[in-house]
């Protein structure tokens, strides 16, 4: 008994300090831009404003903030749907293939999950310049769909789910090799690779630093870029509208992973005794 | 590997229609890869090996010599580079071993009898997780800054700035991190840990002797994630940078290493700072696997 | 069925192609940009449409006016990250990128940065003919080897920001010299001790160049082919000895230049003063609404009684970057920018810019009072500031890294109680390292 309060006592003590910048964004979000920095952080004060603010950032810069929401949505979902699918691929003929050079296309994927990705992103700008990707969707969403990670995850699961003999039946049949992996192996694979998509997902969401070298097109930008450069603009000072911005775009992240939070399974580290 | 399908060429994957199926499977991925992966680093590695060479005052055109290894002599020659690489070791090895630490002692405690209210706990230290780092280093930024923080510390100050990123780090990062542990916990076989409480161990006793041995791979993967993040710090401290003049452009590495790129114009400096991150990288990443496979020999893991 | 099958399979990999080609069809034409040569298209065909970045308070709304009346040339403002925060990063890579807009806001500091990386196209042919409508001063500065790069359109002429209200409640009268601001410094923060006159911004260059200008400091000089350094001169040292003394007495709010604490302090009266460019009107008005009418402003404060002598921050030219398909157009509309009456009146109005133009001064918006500063015609008091201005104050080939080199010594020498003199050392020696490691021609002096 003794126990269970102490340890609910620090879980809660954890959860406490884990929410408290979410609830100064909450409070904050309810504040005009004079009252921001002039009533107590952690507590509501001033005039309730929430819905002036709401619309502050619907409507600043021409209502530009829902196109950056959902050019969010197509960056961060479009991305990791390729990802996942090229990941689950590439990995699962990793895993199921004893193809000639197989250890070596291994390696280079293990080596490539070591590469800083800005190391990539300064030249791939320049790259991107000569293709015609620059200030384009493509020029972020196709960089998104690559990720070493992903087939090293995707690899162990499908070493983990797909039996062998599923597949030799599915051959014994006369199905073809890509068949077998759309109607076979992809379903086996399916609970981990949701999780792989989300966590792609995070991944491209949190990615800042490649919108902002490939794309000058303000209308082409997602929500993170959108609010750093707000933040930027000192004279405009959009405060209020950078942290009621920063509060609306992780809304629907939050609920997004409460709703597939069984889907999570996370057991990124299923097989990585090889790693 | 069931020998019983040995009927001639349909049970048996001939090693032509393996070929033929891994290259189609692994060529969408690979495709992407070549262009948006290996393409880039091969230019990164080219450009680093020039320099620009002017004359005079410098308003002719430049020209493009090759330098060999100059650049990278040219890293380590300015003491930017090692000061910052010192920087992120000693914030590595305190900042990542608590955060790692709090992770697994969340996630045991999550696992475990003992904690109420688990559902609620699990969503909530994973929500920093569905905040990008940009913004949640903005919104700290808000509650570090003396004049407008609820806490009234200067916690943007040169003597504790660096623990302040260490801090938005962990709260970014411990509920991930805290998953993942988690998940490998839940799979572990109930029977081991009910007969181990059968035979009268504590719940500490099967925690450290059962549950933490099982999710090893998971500690060593979060590990190597953490030993490439802390190298890579950027988002963190570029925010603070602009609230704080103790947080200066080049304070780690790869900002020094953008700051050289985009604002002198020096793309083979930058990219050789970068490529010497990597490496470093990828070698504490290799030193960290065999520790961890070291301790692990000798039991003490 | 199999020779449907098939068929569909060949037009699914024609379309595939057809979409590569497209990719690589963009490639060619659309990054464009790089099409330097003859070929430019004549200006009567269609209209021309000029890209334009800057940061500037009013420019958006001067592109729209200016696109109004001007069917033929349209241009596109793109409001970016003030220059040292991030916009010249921007412009830089987009140059090497080959996308780059045709004309940029590019600082007077940053512009021999620029033509030394080849960012810059050479618009003499094209501005010499309106030359004559600005103040001649204003054409040298953007002018290298007898090359012009860019069309001034603002300067920045220094005055003293005060709040008139904090300095009568404490009977302190508006300082005239230095001597007389640190005496007021002392004499108000004894009576508030949460209060400061003013406020030290150790990442802020620019403003601490226009306190040494205005006491005779020039950082850089071409001496033959060689640029000369010389950030540790004497008038630079006698401010730096001056800020260490108001430092070392904790005379000064220390805060970094534009941050919420900063502005905080602004309008919980924490910093009563700034000494500053004619810019920082507008940027007060916009950043501390709550304090309006409380404002008013006088002249610098100088070193000698009597022998006025003003500083200078900034003002931001417009440059031609390299690969601009029109710049004949581009340079059109920054002179109509910098000269047209109307179009500068609005810059006035709307971002507190001061005009180069040769008659700017007998603009009606410098006349006006502004509600901010207790209705005072603030410009007014530029305008004659603007005519003591100390002669030109050179920059060199490597401004962002001196800049960096700047924020690093001078930040840390204020955080961790080193001296102001000893930074600008290690700025000049990085200073010099830097014009070095680009293999240009340096001498220290």
């Amino acid at each position: 008994m003794r126990a269970q309060v102490l340890t609910t006592a620090f879980l809660f003590v954890v959860a406490v300090y884990i929410l408290l910048p979410v609830w100064w964004m909450v409070v904050s979000a309810t504040k005009s831009a004079a009252d921001l920095f002039d009533t107590p952080g952690l507590w509501f004060g001033g005039d309730l404003h929430l819905a002036g603010n709401i619309d502050r950032v619907m409507s600043q810069d021409g209502g530009l903030y829902s196109r950056w929401l959902l050019n969010t949505l197509i960056y961060s979902g479009g991305g990791a749907l390729g990802a996942t699918l090229l990941a689950a691929m590439a990995g699962y003929a990793l895993a199921k293939y004893p193809f000639r050079g197989r250890g070596v296309v291994f390696a280079i994927v293990m080596g490539a999950v070591l590469i800083p990705a800005p190391l990539i992103t300064l030249p791939l700008y320049l790259l991107e310049s000569r293709i015609g990707l620059l200030n384009t969707m493509w020029g972020v969403l196709l960089p998104c769909m690559v990720s070493p990670f992903g087939v090293y995850l995707a690899r162990a699961y499908a070493e983990a789910a797909v039996p062998d003999t599923l597949l030799e039946a599915g051959r014994i049949d006369g199905a073809g090799e890509l068949r077998i992996f759309f109607t076979v192996g992809i379903r086996l694979m399916a609970p981990a690779l949701v999780t792989l998509f989300l966590f792609q997902f995070v991944a491209i969401w949190n990615n800042f630093f490649l919108p902002m070298m490939v794309l000058n097109d303000q209308a082409l930008w997602p929500v993170t870029l959108g609010l750093v450069k707000w933040h930027g603009i000192r004279t405009g000072f959009l405060r209020d509208a950078v942290v009621t911005g920063a509060l609306i775009s992780i809304v629907p992240v939050i609920l997004a992973f409460v709703s597939l939070q069984r889907f999570w399974k996370a057991d990124l580290a299923a097989g990585s005794v090889k790693l | 590997m069931t020998g019983g399908a040995s009927g001639g060429t349909s049970g048996r994957v001939t090693s032509r229609v393996t070929n033929r199926a891994a290259l189609i499977f692994l060529l969408p991925f690979g495709a992407l890869f070549v262009v948006f992966f290996v393409l880039p680093i091969g230019y990164a590695v080219n450009e680093s090996l020039y320099k620009l060479k002017r004359s005079g005052l410098g308003f002719g055109t430049p020209e493009r010599v090759f330098s060999g290894l100059a650049n990278y002599a040219a890293v380590f020659r300015d003491d930017t580079f090692l000061t910052g690489v010192r920087r992120l070791l000693l914030f590595g090895i305190v900042q990542v071993p608590i955060m790692l630490g709090l992770a697994l002692v969340l996630a045991l405690l999550l696992d475990g009898h003992a904690a109420r209210f688990k559902r609620f706990f699990r969503l909530v230290y994973f929500l920093p997780y569905a905040v990008p780092g940009v913004i949640a280093a903005i919104v700290w930024s808000f509650l570090y800054t003396p004049e407008i923080s609820p806490f009234g510390l200067d916690l943007l100050d040169g003597g504790v700035v660096l623990w302040s990123i260490g801090n938005i780090v962990t709260w970014t990062w411990t509920g991930f991190n805290m998953l993942v542990i988690y998940s490998a916990l839940r799979a572990i076989p109930k029977e081991l840990c009910e007969a181990a409480a059968m035979d009268g161990a504590s719940a500490w006793r099967i925690a450290w002797s059962i549950k933490v041995p099982m999710v090893r791979p998971s500690l060593i993967l979060t590990g190597v994630f953490s030993i490439i993040g802390t190298l890579q710090l950027f988002n963190e401290p570029t925010v603070l940078s602009g609230v704080t003049t103790a947080v200066s452009k080049s304070y780690t590495p790869l900002m020094w290493s953008l700051q050289v790129a985009l604002d002198n114009n020096d793309y083979a400096l930058g990219s050789a700072i970068a490529i010497v991150l990597a490496l470093l990288a990828g070698a504490l990443s290799f030193l960290f696997l065999r520790l961890s496979a070291w301790l692990t020999r000798r039991g003490v893991m | 069925m199999g020779v449907t099958e098939k068929a569909r399979r060949s037009a699914g990999v024609a379309a595939g192609v057809a979409a590569i080609l497209m990719v690589a069809a963009c490639g060619s034409g659309g990054g464009g940009g790089t099409d330097v040569g003859g070929d430019r298209p004549a200006a009567s065909v269609g209209p021309v449409t000029v890209e334009w970045w800057g940061w500037a308070p009013g420019y958006d709304k001067a592109a729209e006016a200016w696109n109004a009346s001007h069917p033929d040339i349209q241009v596109k403002y793109a409001q970016i990250e003030p220059g040292s925060k991030g916009g010249y990063q921007k412009m830089l890579g987009a140059v090497k990128a080959g996308n780059a807009p045709c004309l940029a806001q590019v600082g007077g500091e940053t512009l021999a940065s620029f033509l030394v990386e080849g960012a810059l196209e050479d618009i003499t042919d094209y501005a010499k003919e309106s030359n004559a409508k600005f103040q001649p001063w204003a054409v040298n500065s953007v002018t290298f080897g007898g090359r012009q790069v860019a069309v001034p359109v603002d300067s920045g002429p220094m005055g003293m920001f005060y709040r008139k209200d904090i300095l009568a409640k404490h009977k302190i009268d508006v300082p005239k010299t230095w001597d007389e601001f640190a005496a007021a410094a002392e004499k108000l923060h004894a009576a508030d001790p949460k209060a400061f006159l003013t406020s030290f911004n150790p990442d802020d260059m620019y403003g601490f160049s226009g306190y040494a200008r205005q006491a005779g400091a020039s950082w850089f000089s071409t001496a033959g082919d060689a640029w000369k350094v010389s950030i540790t001169d004497e008038p630079t040292l006698k401010v730096a000895n001056y800020w260490q003394g108001l430092l070392d007495k904790k005379l000064v709010d220390v805060k970094p230049a534009w941050s919420d604490a900063w502005f905080k302090d602004f309008t919980d009266g924490r910093i009563a003063s700034l000494v500053g460019a004619v810019w920082m009107t507008k940027v007060l008005e916009d950043s501390i609404p709550k304090t309006s009418g409380k404002w008013a402003v006088a002249p610098m404060p100088s070193w000698e009684a009597g022998a006025t002598v003003t500083g200078n921050v900034g003002g931001s030219p417009n440059a031609v970057l390299k690969g601009c398909a029109h710049p004949k157009e581009a340079v059109e509309f920054a002179t109509w920018l910098a000269t047209d009456q109307s179009a500068f009146d609005d810059l006035v109005v709307n971002g507190g810019l001061f005009p180069t133009s040769a008659d700017g001064t007998s603009l009606p918006s410098m006349k006006a009072p502004r509600p901010f500063y207790g209705d005072q015609p603030v410009f007014e008091v530029f305008s004659e500031a603007a005519k003591t201005v100390a002669p030109s104050f050179g920059w060199g080939p490597t401004t962002p890294a001196v800049n960096d080199a700047f924020n690093s010594a001078v930040g840390e020498a204020v955080a961790k109680g080193g001296t102001l003199a000893d930074a600008l050392k290690a700025v000049q020696e990085k200073a010099v390292a830097s014009i070095k490691d680009k293999g240009l021609s340096v001498t220290e002096g």
